[in-house]
């Protein structure tokens, strides 16, 4: 079986997590536009998956909740 | 979505069919389905969830109806003018009425539960193509392009000689090139050639186009960002078959990810039904884990594992959790050969990750046979593609998973 772990990045400060973060269905068509606030709350963007409306990073862990209010986000969760 | 219309043949007698019949159901109907069913037809309708554990699909009785609410879907033992009554509804709720279909694998000495001689690889076929009934079926997944995520392919296999294949690596670095074996292992079962060049043959849909998404290193290691990149990838190249070897072990009482839920919901409203392994963290008869993430979603199916005499693996994971956590089929995982990179060629490997490549193969024959299901239509007729067992359904699900004839 193969395993889905957490991803380590040597010299990355330890409070920063790789996340998903879900676009809502009707928000979908603004997802560039939810990109945008994601990485200017912290969101360090490294890809945009338009077809399934999600978006994948890292950030500091203190700041996911500010992820979470963001208008059109339904949910961000840790990788695994 | 577009309802089906369709004339549905009459009896059971020598047709193939079982004289009941199945119905999809629009999307988040959930238990109000049996109300709307009992309505339109007069029936009597159970809910599943109600019989956990304990449901015998066969002990359905005539004018009575099982509801499948996880599933959008239910059985009926209606009779003719019932069902083309439901199948001439012009609402929206009842998206397919089909007749149900009697499978079996074919040229077996098996009955309708379980056998107790063990089968076994021969010269012309491996045990599990013969436990599913693939060498008797007249699909190939011809046209069905099938993405198989994991840790790629190696593309100069001899057995993928002339094949179309597309391929992309999500992991940063690395070629889609196969270092680990499981990814060329899972291909083999689901895609692997009607005719191999050294070997019995081990794959089914030998006619499929092959999308190889490479998100697991060669350790067979990833994370979560590059298996959804991958399943994005292959909703975008319209994959109607996505086949996932991977996971993460969840604890009992664990919810599933709602990331991973919502991106599957959406690539099968995209038409791609994504299938992925139970899990191989038990240790029967003593343990049993629950079916782990990303199987554990409601909107993917969750493949067991059984060996040559159709008893459950002792690794498989069961339906222990809720909402999404229960098993949806079982497949051949017990001591399965196919493709290795080269210069091996061929291995024998055991796992769930074996087994849920034999779904997505079988999904692929269904998809090239019912060129317009496709998404939670797929999944429906995947889901009554089946020869039931006698191991409980917590364990297997509906029961073994059969080729279309």
């Amino acid at each position: 079986m193969a395993r889905s772990v957490p991803s380590h990045d040597p010299g990355r400060s330890v409070s920063r997590v790789n996340v998903a973060v879900a676009v809502a269905e009707d928000a979908r068509g603004r997802i560039y536009e939810i990109a945008a606030a994601c990485r200017a709350l912290g969101l360090e963007h490294t890809s945009t998956l338009a077809d399934v409306g999600v978006l994948t990073g890292s950030v500091e862990f203190h700041d996911l909740p500010k992820l979470r209010a963001i208008p059109g986000v339904v949910a961000v969760e840790l990788e695994r | 979505m577009t309802r089906a219309r369709i004339s549905l043949p009459a009896g059971p007698a020598g047709s193939g069919h079982t004289g009941r019949h199945l119905v999809l159901l629009k999307e988040g109907t959930g238990r109000a389905g049996a109300e709307i069913l009992h309505n339109a037809t007069g029936l009597r309708i159970a809910v599943s969830s109600d019989f956990y554990g304990s449901l015998r699909q066969t002990q359905l009785a005539p004018g009575h109806g099982m509801l499948f609410e996880r599933l959008g879907a239910a059985l009926l033992h209606s009779d003719p003018d019932q069902a083309q009554a439901l199948a001439n509804r012009t609402d929206a709720q009842t998206l397919l009425v089909e007749p149900e279909r009697y499978v079996r694998a074919s040229g077996l000495a098996v009955g309708p539960t379980a056998t107790t001689v063990p089968l076994a690889d021969t010269t012309l076929a491996t045990w599990g193509l013969q436990a599913t009934g693939i060498l008797s079926s007249r699909y190939s997944g011809r046209g069905i392009r099938v993405a198989i995520l994991d840790t790629g392919l190696d593309p100069q296999h001899p057995d993928f000689a002339g094949r179309e294949i597309v391929s992309q690596s999500f992991v940063a670095g690395l070629p889609v090139d196969d270092g680990n074996g499981h990814g060329t292992f899972c291909a083999g079962v689901a895609c692997g050639p009607e005719q191999p060049g050294q070997s019995p043959r081990y794959g089914i849909a030998f006619g499929a186009d092959l999308y190889i998404a490479k998100v697991l290193d060669d350790n067979a290691d990833g994370a979560d960002g590059n298996v959804l990149a991958g399943i994005d990838w292959a909703v975008r190249n319209s994959c109607a078959v996505i086949s996932i070897s991977l996971g993460a072990p969840v604890a009992l009482g664990d919810s599933y990810p709602h990331v991973y839920e919502q991106v599957a919901a959406r690539a099968l409203a995209a038409g791609s039904l994504l299938i992925a392994p139970a899990g191989n963290e038990s240790q029967r008869p003593d343990t049993i884990a629950p079916v782990e993430h990303p199987a554990n979603c409601p909107s993917i199916l969750a493949i067991g594992a059984v060996d040559p005499s159709f008893a459950v693996a002792p690794f498989s994971n069961g339906g222990l959790n809720p909402h999404g956590g229960e098993v949806s089929l079982a497949a051949p995982g017990i001591a399965i050969v196919s493709a290795a990179p080269r210069p091996t060629l061929y291995q024998t490997a055991s796992g769930t990750s074996m087994a849920a490549p034999y779904a997505a193969g079988i999904a692929a024959l269904l998809a090239e046979a019912n060129p317009t299901a496709r998404g939670a239509a797929l999944q429906g007729l995947l889901l009554q593609s089946f020869l039931a067992l006698v191991a409980p359904a917590r364990d297997v699900g509906a029961g073994l998973v059969q080729a279309p004839q």
